[in-house]
């Protein structure tokens, strides 16, 4: 078996890629669904508190990143936590990331499914994604990190493309209102986790501490990351109730992706075939990370960490992850709203994976430091 | 005295000048200074005399168009390099033509293309190494690089490539470039090639290495980033606006050029709810007779088109010209006629090709061969989708290609947003102050940074 330098580390990237990971990382499917969660007007203060909850997080991991255990790697976390502690964590971490890989998979398997290919195999298009997927991650971890500025620059500008809903005279600003709550449901709380949840992802940037090297000022380059996020659910959420109004927006699965069936353009007539392609390039992108920190975790778990890493090995990691999407697809997804078992499964272990972790890792430094 | 060289490989009138006329006049004399000391003859002879003593010197000099003498009186053996200078004269690009700026290029002679780049830089900072390539061709290859500007790694890196070539022949810089190239797997090429000694010299401002090799015009220019391929001499030339307008209509033609009929195939085979009713009812009609399915049909017209563009230039340049009006209004024409293509499809084919001339590299242009089909296969397959799958798996492989080891996709991937104002656009030459930082030069400033006096 050929040793191949997926973990290769030859430079430091600076904070403009932290910053990068946040925002698409946070981006990745749940963006695209959170307005048929969300529904009323109000809930704009719900993004606003989630995005504060989830500044405190990054101000935690700033603190995570500025301590001396991030550039050692590996190492880092084992004198935190030690050898058996750590492998347990991964296996823990491995369980969580599976469900994620497996929602956002089938999410966009469902995206593409409903808007542009209605009648072909499901297996194809979960194929395809997995694939290239494998083969950009193949490229190794400096390489990943690199793309995620050609990721953001092929994808940020749908955004600006939304603003046309503001000016086509298409919805009422009225449906902006009540901006008040006038009642607080139970409902809104798990809107919340969601919307909390949905922001998770910047916590997988410890596990790649020793490339990124925001050493000067995390907090303010994922401060800038977690902030355009926020500002993009906003745009996303309001152009979505003004669109379609509460009470059609709350039946609409992927009222994101719907609107974009409105653009108008003189040269084509459904954007929306060239968008929601687009969309997947973040989605890959996240999935192609998502398939080496599998790798990664796996060899922790099976204490292989300190060999060099193996290509077959990586390929069987990446044939395993895609036999789980397919099994996940096969019997138990739902490809109905909010009839998912595998979607609230996410919510609450994304939601209480971005709590814990940057949590666990300040608390452990405490107590190391006090040690 | 004993005279030894190879004919054809030596120039025999001045062999004549510089060394028999001098000797036989030595000779003739002799009878009157018989006090003369031994080898003085040396000084009446006008070459260069340098002496050796083992036998494989003598052979690899003989073979490089050397004469060999030898001493009977000292015993010494000495040669002097008479070689043959067989070569053309200095003529104008053929591979990289522009209409204004200098009209020279390089020719198969090592020599005369250093003098060429020497000439546009004559400073003492210009350094040049030889080293000797191919066990059985013995090519000279010249490295050259600025002191003080270009990365001591990079030249390093370079001379342990250069190093460690072991083959038999190099016939042309390509060869030396497939030895040195970090993927050679790739479609893309790593090094450069280059015929313009201007293009070279504002490589090697910039920091990058020159590799001449002998009996090529090409020199090799590393390292390079996917964006060079698009960069035109005469992007320098023309005025910023322009030449960064002119750019940007090339980067455009190299999307469309193996995009636009894999777009025509996804949208006539699965997407057919995305065109206009008007553009849709045109291409009803020009498909309605048709018996091949879109892809095939778009695959018959483009291997056509790619077997008419490789005669062409197979072919005497005055038969290609006919060859190109059979392939493009014969073969075209009667295609449509015969139902085996569609009128849109011969124009967007059209489109494709002269798109795909408005690459300055060649060896770019030719790759885009392989990734067309690719695409035309990806839209077959998955239409739009499988098209923007393919466009993120040709940027992952262009972000995973190095060229000596620096960033390939640089400065978009590595983000280093100073380089980009020679980018997509090229700017004022005023504004462009820094050379590309990618390149990690020593000394970044094209500018003298001592205040002029007022």
């Amino acid at each position: 078996m050929t040793p191949f330098s997926i973990f290769r580390r030859t430079t430091d990237y600076g904070g403009l890629y932290a910053m990068l990971l946040v925002n698409r990382l946070q981006m990745v499917y749940f963006a695209l669904v959170i307005p048929a969660y969300l529904v009323q007007p109000y809930m704009i203060w719900a993004i606003f508190a989630a995005g504060v909850l989830s500044q405190l997080n990054l101000w935690l991991l700033s603190k995570w990143f500025a301590s001396r255990y991030p550039e050692q790697g590996r190492g880092g976390f084992v004198n935190l936590f030690g050898g058996t502690t750590l492998r347990f964590l991964a296996a823990i971490g491995l369980v969580a990331l599976t469900v994620k890989i497996i929602v956002i998979t089938l999410g966009y398997t469902d995206i593409i499914q409903q808007f542009i290919f209605p009648t072909m195999n499901r297996t194809w298009l979960i194929l395809f994604p997995a694939a290239l997927a494998c083969f950009i991650a193949m490229h190794g971890m400096e390489s990943l990190i690199r793309f995620v500025v050609i990721a953001f620059l092929c994808t940020f500008w749908i955004l600006i493309l939304f603003l046309y809903f503001w000016f086509a005279g298409h919805g009422s600003i009225r449906d902006l209102y009540p901006i008040l709550p006038p009642s607080w449901s139970a409902g809104d709380w798990n809107s919340l986790l969601l919307l909390f949840s949905s922001l998770s992802g910047p916590e997988y940037l410890v596990c790649l501490a020793p490339w990124l090297n925001p050493r000067r000022h995390p907090l303010k380059y994922m401060s800038i990351g977690n902030t355009m996020t926020i500002l993009e659910y906003l745009v996303l959420f309001a152009t979505a109730v003004i669109f379609y109004g509460p009470r059609y927006l709350s039946t609409i699965r992927f009222p994101v992706v719907d609107m974009t069936r409105y653009f108008q353009s003189p040269i084509f007539e459904r954007i929306d075939i060239f968008v929601v392609p687009i969309h997947m390039i973040y989605f890959i992108y996240a999935l192609s990370l998502f398939l080496l920190l599998f790798f990664g975790g796996v060899r922790i778990v099976a204490n292989r960490a300190n060999r060099p890493p193996v290509r077959t090995a990586f390929l069987v990691c990446c044939a395993i992850v895609t036999a789980a999407i397919a099994c996940a697809d096969e019997w138990s997804w739902e490809s109905k709203v909010r009839l998912n078992i595998w979607q609230d499964l996410q919510i609450g272990l994304g939601a209480a994976g971005y709590a814990v972790v940057p949590l666990l890792l300040v608390v452990a430094i405490r107590r190391k430091g006090r040690a | 005295m004993t005279i030894v060289y190879v004919i054809t490989l030596i120039d025999s009138e001045r062999l004549n000048e510089a060394v028999l006329e001098p000797l036989s006049t030595i000779g003739s004399e002799r009878e009157d200074t018989n006090g003369q000391e031994p080898g003085s003859w040396v000084r009446s002879v006008s070459v260069t005399l340098s002496p050796f003593t083992l036998q494989s010197e003598a052979n690899g000099r003989l073979m490089q168009g050397s004469v060999l003498i030898y001493d009977g009186e000292t015993g010494i053996w000495r040669s002097c390099k008479l070689e043959n200078p067989l070569g053309r004269a200095i003529e104008s690009s053929e591979t990289e033509t522009i209409l204004l700026g200098p009209k020279d290029s390089f020719s198969e002679q090592i020599d005369e293309n250093m003098t060429l780049i020497r000439r546009r830089l004559p400073v003492m900072k210009l350094k040049a190494e030889k080293f000797l390539v191919g066990t059985l061709s013995r090519t000279t290859v010249v490295l050259m690089y600025l002191e003080g500007i270009t990365n001591p790694d990079l030249v390093n890196v370079a001379k342990a490539k250069l190093s460690k070539i072991d083959y038999d022949m190099f016939l042309d810089s390509s060869h030396v470039a497939a030895f040195m190239e970090d993927h050679n797997a790739s479609l893309f090429p790593q090094f450069m090639q280059s015929d313009r000694p201007d293009s070279c010299v504002n490589s090697l401002n910039m920091g990058k290495l020159v590799i001449l090799v002998d009996n090529t015009p090409f020199a090799l220019i590393a390292p390079i980033t996917f964006f060079n391929l698009f960069q035109s001499p005469e992007d320098y030339i023309n005025r910023w606006i322009v030449a960064s307008s002119l750019r940007c209509l090339r980067y455009f033609s190299y999307f469309l050029s193996f995009t636009l009929i894999p777009l025509y195939v996804a949208l006539c085979t699965y997407h057919y709810q995305m065109i206009p009713l008007q553009i849709l009812y045109v291409l009803l009609e020009s498909r309605s007779r048709l018996p091949l399915s879109p892809f095939w049909e778009a695959m018959a017209m483009l291997m056509t088109l790619e077997i008419i563009k490789e005669a062409s230039l197979r072919m005497p340049s005055k038969t290609s010209q006919t060859l190109g009006v059979i392939g493009g209004i014969v073969i075209g024409q009667a295609s449509v006629e015969a139902g085996f293509a569609s009128k849109v499809l011969i124009v967007l084919a059209g489109i494709s090709a002269i798109a795909s001339f408005l690459s300055p590299n060649y060896v770019l242009s030719k790759s885009s061969l392989i990734v067309h089909m690719t695409f035309l296969m990806l839209a077959s397959w998955l239409g739009v989708p499988g098209m923007v799958l393919g466009m993120v798996a040709l940027l992952a492989h262009l972000n995973g290609l190095t060229s000596l080891n620096r960033p390939y996709l640089a400065p978009v991937a590595p983000f280093l947003g100073k380089d980009w104002i020679d980018l997509f656009i090229r700017g004022p030459l005023k504004a462009m102050r820094q050379r590309p930082s990618y390149l990690l030069p020593l000394y970044k400033w094209r500018y003298s940074q001592r205040r002029k006096p007022s």
